[in-house]
């Protein structure tokens, strides 16, 4: 049985989060909804002025309905920030290996655009640290409930703790005790760079959802590669998600 | 042209017969092991794998790609699991397809005659691509004259009676390579695999590709590469599978009419996972016009 699909799809719906860059698109997608996990993603190709297609997570899977949250950051994110509800969208997908199934509940850690990949968790529950630059960046909360705990953080202190999310998650570990949690962590390789230092003496199980630039997606050109512990490993199938202890932090690319 | 006929689109490359004149370029989709029906790898003329070296290669660091205005820039570096892993886990797994492969070795002058040998055993392959000009060794092009392509051709055809196509560099002297891989007896050339290039990021000025530089591929070296086909061909009249930039039909027609007798895609297949299936539609509608 095929893993994953070339489809075109129709656009239902393309939406700013008002002031921002961020947008939010969804398609529907029965062969997707389907064969989904959480933490998988899609190449979309973005058309005009573009070479090869664009990876974006999958942000949440409600019945069919796939729904995508992006920054507009480049000529390619831009061509698809204009397109319109009836627009057809070419993807592949969905792609790469899921967040892992938690025992009880999730710690969810969102810098930024990181909210995208974390939402689609949202169908299970616990705590999510979600920090952002100001209030008008936070976006994606409509899809967790009741299950969820939220702990906000914006740089300005136009909401919640004024400061970085990596200080209030570190707050917070100083007062409770995280055993049997899953963390789920998505934002910045910076973000990720801290809390490879603050959680290495409390848990084990933290799994981080990286980027890179790749091209064709799949597992098979070889130029998604990073290091890891047992060696160079596919951003794009043995990831996106990988234990963030796995990692050898000083040599992950930073890309612009 | 003409030499395809308009009802039956087989050709040969020296020795090796294709039933159409398409391929997949080496490097873009591993050695076939993965994926074949969502690539419907089975319809293509021959399917080239990733250059296999004598031992594993991990390859370069990352960042390893990036995209240019109509292409991109690879540095992979040859990563490939070496003859020995090769053998044991991933030839077993192509065995069943449908189409022509060939195998593509690399490696110093010295190596390359030594993986060939060390997969002389594997009945299914059908046919050699000598990668004489991988840019991601250090920047260092293998077959980078007609003295030492003629020698490395020489050397390798005295250890395998199979077809044997040399991919030659378009960052050296194409004319000279090309003569000597003729002089040696070669069955085809491939032109060209990518050309030197790099990119800096302005804010941190460094350069873009972990290992400072790549191979350029895609559309923007298309019009450089149809030259030096044609260029190619009206001297040495040799049988040619061109490779540079394709991404539609006619982008690969143009190559035809330059001289080519095949057909190589590369990282067009990355946007469109259709493209070789396209073009092949589009050179059987174009022959049937002619």
């Amino acid at each position: 049985m095929a893993k994953f699909f070339h489809l075109e799809v129709k656009l239902n719906d393309n939406t700013r989060f008002k002031n921002t860059e961020i947008f939010k698109l969804s398609f529907q997608s029965k062969k997707i909804s389907t064969k989904f996990k959480p933490g998988q993603f899609i190449l979309i190709d973005c058309r005009e002025n573009t070479y090869l297609r664009r990876p974006f997570s999958i942000s949440n899977v409600i019945g069919e309905k796939i729904e995508i949250i992006y920054k507009k950051i480049g000529k390619g994110t831009e061509n698809l920030s204009r397109m319109k509800k009836g627009d057809i969208l070419n993807i592949i997908g969905p792609l790469g290996n899921g967040f892992p199934i938690a025992k009880s509940g999730y710690i969810l850690i969102a810098g930024g655009i990181g909210i995208a990949p974390l939402r689609s968790l949202s169908r299970y529950y616990g705590i999510l640290f979600y920090g952002t630059k100001s209030r008008r960046e936070i976006v994606g909360l409509d899809a967790f409930k009741n299950r969820w705990k939220l702990e906000i953080s914006t740089e300005d202190g136009s909401f919640g703790f004024k400061g970085k999310v990596v200080q209030l998650l570190s707050n917070f570990l100083k007062k409770n005790k995280i055993d049997g949690y899953t963390l789920c962590v998505a934002g910045p390789n910076q973000m990720y760079k801290e809390l490879f230092h603050i959680l290495e003496n409390i848990t084990e199980n933290c799994y981080v959802s990286l980027e890179n630039r790749l091209a064709c997606g799949v597992g098979m050109c070889m130029g998604c590669n990073i290091r890891t512990k047992t060696g160079f490993k596919k951003i794009c199938s043995e990831g996106p998600v990988f234990k963030l202890n796995e990692i050898i932090w000083e040599e992950f690319p930073e890309i612009t | 042209m003409g030499r395809i006929s308009r009802n039956n689109i087989a050709v040969k490359i020296g020795r090796l017969s294709l039933k159409n004149p398409v391929l997949i370029s080496s490097g873009v989709l591993s050695f076939g092991e993965s994926h074949k029906d969502f690539f419907k790898i089975d319809k293509v003329g021959a399917f080239v794998t990733k250059t296999l070296t004598l031992n594993e290669r991990e390859g370069n660091q990352p960042p390893r790609t990036l995209e240019t205005p109509s292409g991109m820039i690879n540095s992979i570096g040859l990563a490939n699991p070496g003859v020995k892993k090769f053998k044991q886990e991933i030839y077993p797994k192509i065995r069943d397809l449908k189409t022509k492969i060939i195998l593509s070795v690399g490696g110093t002058e010295k190596e390359i005659p030594k993986v060939i040998e060390g997969v002389s055993e594997l009945k299914r392959i059908d046919a050699f691509e000598i990668n004489l000009s991988c840019p991601n060794i250090d920047g260092e092009i293998v077959g980078k004259n007609g003295r030492i392509v003629k020698k490395i051709i020489r050397t390798s055809k005295k250890i395998t009676p199979l077809p044997m196509i040399a991919k030659l560099s378009p960052n050296v002297d194409l004319m000279d390579c090309t003569s000597g891989a003729v002089e040696a007896g070669i069955d085809g050339v491939c032109i060209a695999n990518t050309f030197f290039a790099m990119a800096f990021d302005i804010k941190s000025r460094k350069p873009k590709i972990g290992a400072k530089f790549g191979g350029l591929s895609g559309p923007c070296i298309h019009p450089i590469i149809v030259y030096w086909v044609w260029k190619i061909y009206n001297e040495f009249k040799v049988d040619i599978i061109a490779s540079g930039g394709i991404d539609s039909p006619s982008s690969a027609i143009e190559f035809l009419l330059a001289g080519a007798k095949a057909v190589a895609i590369g990282s067009g297949i990355f946007k469109n996972p259709r493209l070789h299936l396209d073009v092949l539609k589009g050179i059987g509608a174009f022959l049937k016009r002619v």
